[in-house]
């Protein structure tokens, strides 16, 4: 899915020469799971639980996400006795901007219709490159919000709005 | 066996009428052109290309999207052979010999290896589903709510020890698909859980919400935050075609990669992936030259390319028999059957005979359309690797939005899709593997209605599970998959395999 680099395919290939000491990726997944686990608990605090004869809606609910924060306790635990602490290197550019273009996909499609909303997602995400280039992004996002308003609103008739109403 | 002969004939007359042959055809030749461009696996494929097939008749989407499955897997592989970019995880294995044996200047003979192997692999399994299936159908009427329960812990079990990675991991990353799959009205009481009050949630998150997102969504994000792109050179095209001494090294290589993929395959949370890298490290094992493996062994492309394409027809039989979905790609097609008002179940080959037949059918005459497509092509699929990704994403990005808004006609479900992609970001860069999440996920809530159904047929008494027999094996076969864990030769090779 990923393009892979090199190293990435020769740890497919050899067996790692040691077992790569990531504690901090350890420690951070188990806090996101332990405090999924805790939210879920605590919103589910008043689902029924009832019994192994007649489980309730909050049955499995409790126990999965029960489950949860034990796993994430042990992979806390797991990760502060590993070698290594190196957290994870995110860049943030490419994370907001795609999440933003989908979440204005999203807020404008059932009011401005297809046309309008391709061409905002498509120009707030041509941003989210390495590299953009300022004078072909306005062509890439007419040619795209074009092709498509063509496509699912004419060719395909796919019931959406297509123009702002 | 003239039931088979009978059932087949049907598939074929179903299969091979002029409009279901062009569907499968145009989702062959679709899904390869998507499935090539770098970046973009079977999965967002398929759910960018899902509104394409609204407006069929269902056994024509269906085989369309079929088609679409399998032309965007084969797409991964050239583009694994060619460019060493792995299109999906299943190929990642191809891109150790495949890409090494176009360093020598063989790479079209890798590519023909792999088509002819994934074409061999697809008739074998074509036949064996139709040979199968009848039993199939016998084995499920057996089946209680505490066989189904037991057969998908085994599926959940088989997903961590074969993830990647920590099996720790692999286990949170089950729980909390789990929980996932749990927010929604309680099917038995109508009770809502996790929904916090929106309407929109009280039938679950839907299952191409959560797969785009986190295969798709997440996928752009991380490629655009990788540094320059890790790809290896584009290497030149040869001849298409094999010599003797070739063949001979393939074809043993193809036969073994089938059956281990077919059998693997079967298995809930199988699919493809565990198949190609299973049988590369049988072929490694006993080559009489395994030094030659990783310098462009031709048995190294021909097992994995075989068992992939194996798995991912044979991953079709818990659907179409039992009406599980066993891994992602699956739960998409088993979505786009609720779209168009057919439910998944044991039932389906009576009560629908023409669409169960015709798509086994289908499968066969996709493969053929690979062969027929790819090889000729491949010319074509080369110029399109050229494609810069800073021209790709944003069409891919719309692509995805407009795919998934057009499941529900929600825009609300557009926007979810944004919360699973960072979800996606941040699971993959702590290294949790994604799809045990999403076989979880798609698994739960069936889990949970069983094992609340086979608790009432009990009386309340868990024993039920081991007093019957299919689910005590079922049961003994999840104990024998974690026993594996503990065997230091498994972990060696486990980590060999997939430590990525």
């Amino acid at each position: 899915m990923s393009p892979l680099n090199d190293s990435d395919v020769r740890a497919a290939a050899a067996p790692p020469e040691t077992a790569q000491a990531s504690g901090a990726n350890d420690i951070l997944l188990g806090l996101l799971f332990a405090a999924i686990g805790a939210a879920a608990l605590f919103i589910g605090r008043d689902y029924v639980f009832g019994s192994s004869l007649r489980m309730g809606p909050g049955f499995l609910p409790r126990i999965v996400a029960g489950g949860l924060v034990l796993l994430g306790i042990v992979l806390m635990i797991r990760g502060m006795f590993a070698r290594g602490w190196a957290p994870p290197a995110m860049v943030w550019r490419p994370i907001v901007l795609i999440s933003l273009a989908v979440i204005v996909f999203s807020a404008t499609i059932d009011r401005l219709g297809l046309f309008v909303a391709s061409l905002l997602t498509v120009s707030i995400g041509a941003c989210a490159g390495q590299e953009v280039r300022w004078k072909e992004l306005p062509f890439v996002a007419l040619g795209l919000a074009a092709f498509c308003t063509i496509l699912f609103g004419y060719l395909l008739k796919i019931s959406m709005p297509v123009w702002p109403r | 066996m003239s039931e088979i002969v009978q059932s087949l004939a049907l598939g074929f007359g179903v299969a091979a009428s002029l409009s279901n042959l062009w569907y499968c055809f145009l989702g062959a030749l679709i899904g390869t052109l998507i499935g090539v461009l770098p970046g973009i696996g079977p999965i967002a494929t398929m759910a960018m290309l899902l509104p394409l097939t609204y407006y069929l008749q269902p056994t024509e989407a269906l085989i369309m999207l079929a088609g679409i499955y399998y032309g965007a897997q084969y797409g991964g592989s050239t583009t694994a052979v060619l460019m060493r970019l792995p299109g999906e995880s299943s190929s990642v294995v191809t891109c150790l010999d495949g890409y090494a044996m176009a360093r020598k200047g063989r790479a079209g003979t890798a590519l023909a290896t792999a088509a002819l192997a994934s074409f061999f692999a697809g008739t074998v399994v074509t036949l064996l589903i139709a040979i199968a299936s009848p039993a199939l159908t016998e084995l499920a009427q057996k089946f209680g709510p505490a066989e189904y329960f037991s057969l998908m812990a085994l599926g959940l079990v088989a997903a961590v020890v074969f993830a990647q990675g920590s099996p720790l991991r692999a286990v949170g990353a089950i729980f909390l698909g789990l929980l996932l799959g749990l927010i929604g009205a309680d099917v038995n009481t109508g009770f809502d859980r996790f929904t916090f009050d929106r309407p929109e949630l009280r039938d679950g998150i839907g299952v191409v919400v959560v797969s785009m997102g986190l295969f798709g969504i997440a996928e752009i994000m991380l490629n655009l935050s990788g540094g320059p792109e890790g790809q290896g050179e584009r290497t030149k095209l040869s001849r298409l075609w094999l010599t003797k001494e070739d063949f001979r090294a393939a074809w043993p290589a193809t036969l073994r990669g089938t059956g281990l993929g077919a059998l693997l395959g079967v298995l809930p949370g199988g699919g493809a992936m565990l198949g190609s890298f299973a049988s590369y490290a049988i072929e490694k094992r006993i080559s009489d030259t395994p030094e030659r493996f990783g310098e462009g062994a031709i048995e190294g492309v021909a097992g994995p390319e075989a068992a992939n394409n194996a798995g991912a027809q044979s991953s079709f039989i818990p659907m179409l028999a039992l009406g599980i979905p066993g891994n992602s790609v699956m739960a998409m097609m088993a979505g786009a059957m609720l779209i168009h008002g057919i439910a998944p179940s044991p039932n389906l080959a009576s009560t629908q005979p023409q669409l169960f037949w015709g798509l086994i059918a289908s499968m066969w005459f996709g493969n053929f359309m690979l062969l027929v497509i790819n090889l000729p092509l491949i010319g074509l699929w080369v110029k399109l690797l050229a494609a810069p990704y800073r021209m790709l994403f944003p069409a891919i990005l719309l692509f995805c939005c407009i795919g998934i808004y057009t499941v529900n006609n929600s825009a609300f479900e557009v926007g979810l899709v944004a919360l699973f992609g960072l979800l996606g970001v941040v699971l993959a860069k702590l290294e949790c593997p994604l799809a045990p999440l999403v076989l979880a996920f798609i698994l739960g809530p069936m889990m949970e209605e069983n094992l609340r159904r086979a608790m009432l047929l009990s009386r309340g008494d868990p024993s039920i599970f081991l007093s019957r027999p299919i689910s005590l094996g079922l049961l003994i076969a999840c104990a024998l998959v974690v026993a594996l864990l503990l065997m230091p030769n498994f972990r060696r090779a486990r980590e060999a395999a997939t430590e990525a």
